[in-house]
């Protein structure tokens, strides 16, 4: 068990390519760490300089308290998952497990042991002797689980590991791999790009973009507290609503203007986009989809925030609906509770919530009133 | 019987010295040799599974009358086995010494093999002899293909890990029966294919060497890149699949490709672009960008931004979603880029230039930056 820690990490390629900017970061020992953002963003190249399959450009990189910039990736006691990986076909499982020590000539009683106890913890022990071809996905993919955790690393290293399963058997390793690392009580890093894996499994989010860290939260306080709108959009399925309006003083109270509409913004809020001198200047308003009603007791709440648009694709989930719509150019999406008696086509009035309404500058795109 | 001409002698010999049938077997549970040829209860024999499946914690195994030792060379295990006599102890020597002079004629074909096929990769056809091709051929009656693994991890060359090398990969393909793997140095190997499947070996191929990457990084802990040459036709012409493998990487690696595996056969038009002259390319940077806009300081991110918008097949509002920016501003940037370069990215033939233009960019970045000199 170890703690991961960045100082100032670079990671440039010849050319001039900066793959990492300015990494700065502390891993708790046992946490679970995600590392989440768009292809490109330099989070797999920070998971592979932790694994030693890149080099440091400059800064430092500590794993329990030690300095690793120019330790071998061998002797780094750090296991990999990945997303591409092998299972040897004509091998039984515990050959598979096994496979990794044996060609580090651990000694036999020691393999065996390791193997039989990854296997339990694994729930895969009555499989040890099957061949690989008579596996499930899910099967194999502990199998390949397993492989790492015989390694008894200090830190385990997971790149992308379920994208290449379908979203059922994806959902299903998610919960698997949650309740290892709750029996391992190891430190785990994890990348992926997948935005829900990241709030579902992570104890702390690292959203990157463009090889800079944008914010580190738990997961719930990044979904409320977006510090820019690139996290805010990142985060969150449908994508949360961006409109640009300007904002308005009438009398005492702060305004924002969509067009015909204006929301009147919480005394908090207003307060600090008036600090911060944006009285008729242009913003933009994010609001996620769960957060603009239709219901009659938002709309007689909220009467001083409200629009009124056109449906144009209404999407039923069962549980709720999703309603689109077009807000002075911009495509709107509320998630409501699921009606019979809602049509495409159809004029419908909505509630936002004003205490939910996050505002952003609109040359910096971070948020003013957090 | 799976063994070369050289190895079945030294066996015969083990088997007039130890005076008894005697017989070898490989991990695949193939018969390398037996002698005695008209036992067939002796020659039907298979590995113990206790002793395969390492259970009773020991090499050695007597059952049913017969002795079995298991072998672990460098980089393959084998069992030997003969019918028993009382004395245990004498049964493990013998079949051990057997095993050791066999391991030791088999690093030397081993050897040879390497070598035959190291002269045909580099130094191509002319390099080897008919009595070469005949002894250390494989058969590939749809053709043959090259995978080249290039160790990236430069301080990873010692020579047990380099047989570390060998053994994963054979477990990686170990579903596929016609291939030899070839050490051409510490940091590059080949495994040359025989394709004798008409339909799906060759994509199978391509599919198993996806996961040589993650695998070497997971379970050995270096950095590798991977790529599969074109397919030919005969032994003789693996040296063009093994140089289109070499392009195929070194072409991924300049366009920043998948890094799993580079196929030549997929390349698409990086593959033409790779091979195109320099100054061919230089001219037509200039011609289609031009150099005022190459030298603006905003060149970078309106490319950028242009990239994204014909990635995205020319939809603003999914390629404002994929920049993280507001459709005006994606409209704004795009309307600039015009103005600048006179090309309109909305319509295909100019988009299609700005495409390449893009990539010829990427090329020279890596192969030749100074070429970019008007770049700010």
């Amino acid at each position: 068990m170890a703690s991961v820690v960045f100082k100032n990490i670079y990671k440039r390629y010849p050319g001039g390519v900066t793959a990492v900017n300015d990494f700065n970061l502390e891993v708790a020992d046992k946490e679970f760490l995600v590392l989440v953002g768009p292809s490109g963003c330099g989070k797999s190249t920070t998971l592979r300089m932790v694994a030693g399959l890149e080099e440091v450009t400059s800064g430092e990189l500590l794993i329990d308290g030690k300095l690793v910039n120019d330790i071998a990736p061998k002797d780094r006691d750090i296991a990999m998952v990945f997303q591409n990986y092998a299972l040897y076909p004509h091998m039984s499982v515990f050959e598979n497990m096994a496979f990794g020590l044996k060609l580090r000539k651990t000694p036999k009683g020691e393999i065996k042991k390791r193997v039989h106890e990854a296997a339990r913890i694994l729930e895969i022990e009555h499989l040890l002797d099957r061949s690989i071809k008579a596996l499930s996905g899910g099967q194999k993919q502990r199998v390949a689980l397993g492989r790492a955790i015989v390694r008894e690393p200090k830190v385990f290293l997971m790149d992308e590991p379920l994208s290449n399963l379908d979203a059922k058997l994806r959902a299903q390793m998610r919960t698997e791999i949650i309740k290892l690392h709750q029996k391992l009580q190891t430190t785990v890093i994890y990348v992926t790009h997948d935005q829900v894996e990241a709030m579902t499994m992570g104890s702390r989010i690292v959203v990157m973009k463009d090889g800079y860290i944008q914010q580190v939260e738990t997961p719930q306080r990044l979904y409320e507290r977006p510090v820019n709108m690139f996290v805010a959009g990142f985060i969150g399925t449908p994508q949360m609503n961006f409109v640009n309006c300007r904002v308005e003083k009438i009398n005492d109270d702060i305004f924002l203007r969509i067009g015909r509409w204006t929301i009147k913004l919480p005394e908090v809020k207003a307060k600090r986009l008036e600090e911060g001198g944006y009285i008729d200047k242009e913003v933009v308003m994010g609001i996620r989809s769960e957060h603009v009603h239709d219901e009659a007791m938002y709309l007689e709440a909220y009467k001083d925030s409200q629009i009124e648009s056109t449906v144009e694709v209404l999407e039923l989930l069962g549980a709720e609906s999703l309603v689109y719509m077009m807000l002075e150019g911009h495509m709107f999406i509320a998630k409501i509770k699921p009606r019979h008696n809602i049509y495409v086509g159809d004029t419908m009035r909505f509630a936002l919530d004003p205490n939910k309404i996050h505002v952003f500058d609109k040359d910096t795109e971070n948020v003013i009133t957090n | 019987m799976n063994s070369s001409k050289d190895i079945r002698i030294q066996l015969d010999r083990i088997a007039q010295i130890i005076n008894r049938d005697f017989g070898v077997i490989d991990e695949r549970e193939n018969k390398i040799y037996y002698s005695g040829e008209s036992n067939n209860a002796f020659n039907t024999i298979t590995v113990p599974e206790e002793l395969k499946n390492d259970i009773e914690d020991s090499d050695f195994l007597q059952k049913d009358g017969y002795s079995f030792f298991r072998y672990a060379g460098s980089d393959s295990t084998v069992y030997l086995y003969m019918k028993s006599r009382d004395n245990t102890e004498n049964d493990r020597r013998l079949l051990e010494l057997a095993a050791l002079a066999y391991e030791n004629k088999e690093q030397i074909q081993k050897s040879a093999v390497n070598h035959f096929y190291q002269s045909l990769l580099i130094d191509g056809p002319k390099s080897v002899n008919q009595s070469e091709l005949t002894q250390y051929g494989i058969k590939g009656e749809h053709g043959y293909v090259v995978v080249n693994i290039y160790i990236s991890s430069e301080d990873y060359i010692s020579n047990s890990e380099s047989s570390s090398i060998t053994v994963l990969l054979k477990g990686i393909f170990s579903q596929f029966q016609t291939y030899k793997i070839v050490i051409l140095n510490s940091q590059k190997y080949a495994v040359v294919f025989g394709i004798n499947e008409e339909k799906d070996e060759y994509e199978q191929i391509i599919e198993t060497s996806t996961t040589i990457r993650d695998t070497l990084a997971s379970e050995l802990m270096v950095d590798a890149y991977v790529s599969v040459g074109s397919l030919v036709a005969r032994l003789t012409e693996i040296s063009i699949s093994y140089k289109d493998a070499e392009t195929a990487r070194e072409a991924g690696l300049v366009f920043g490709l998948d890094k799993e595996c580079y196929v030549y056969d997929k390349m698409g038009i990086e593959k033409l672009i790779y091979g195109l002259p320099i100054r061919n390319c230089v001219s037509f940077l200039k011609e289609t960008l031009g150099v005022e806009f190459l030298k603006d300081k905003n060149a970078k991110e309106l490319l950028y931004t242009v990239k994204t918008f014909l990635y995205n097949n020319q939809n603003v509002s999914e390629s404002a979603r994929a920049l993280y920016i507001h459709r005006n501003t994606l409209v704004y940037r795009l309307d600039k880029f015009n103005k600048l370069t006179n090309l309109d990215s909305t319509k295909f033939e100019e988009g299609m230039k700005i495409g390449i233009a893009l990539m010829i960019m990427k090329y020279l970045e890596k192969k030749a930056p100074g070429e970019l000199e008007f770049e700010r």
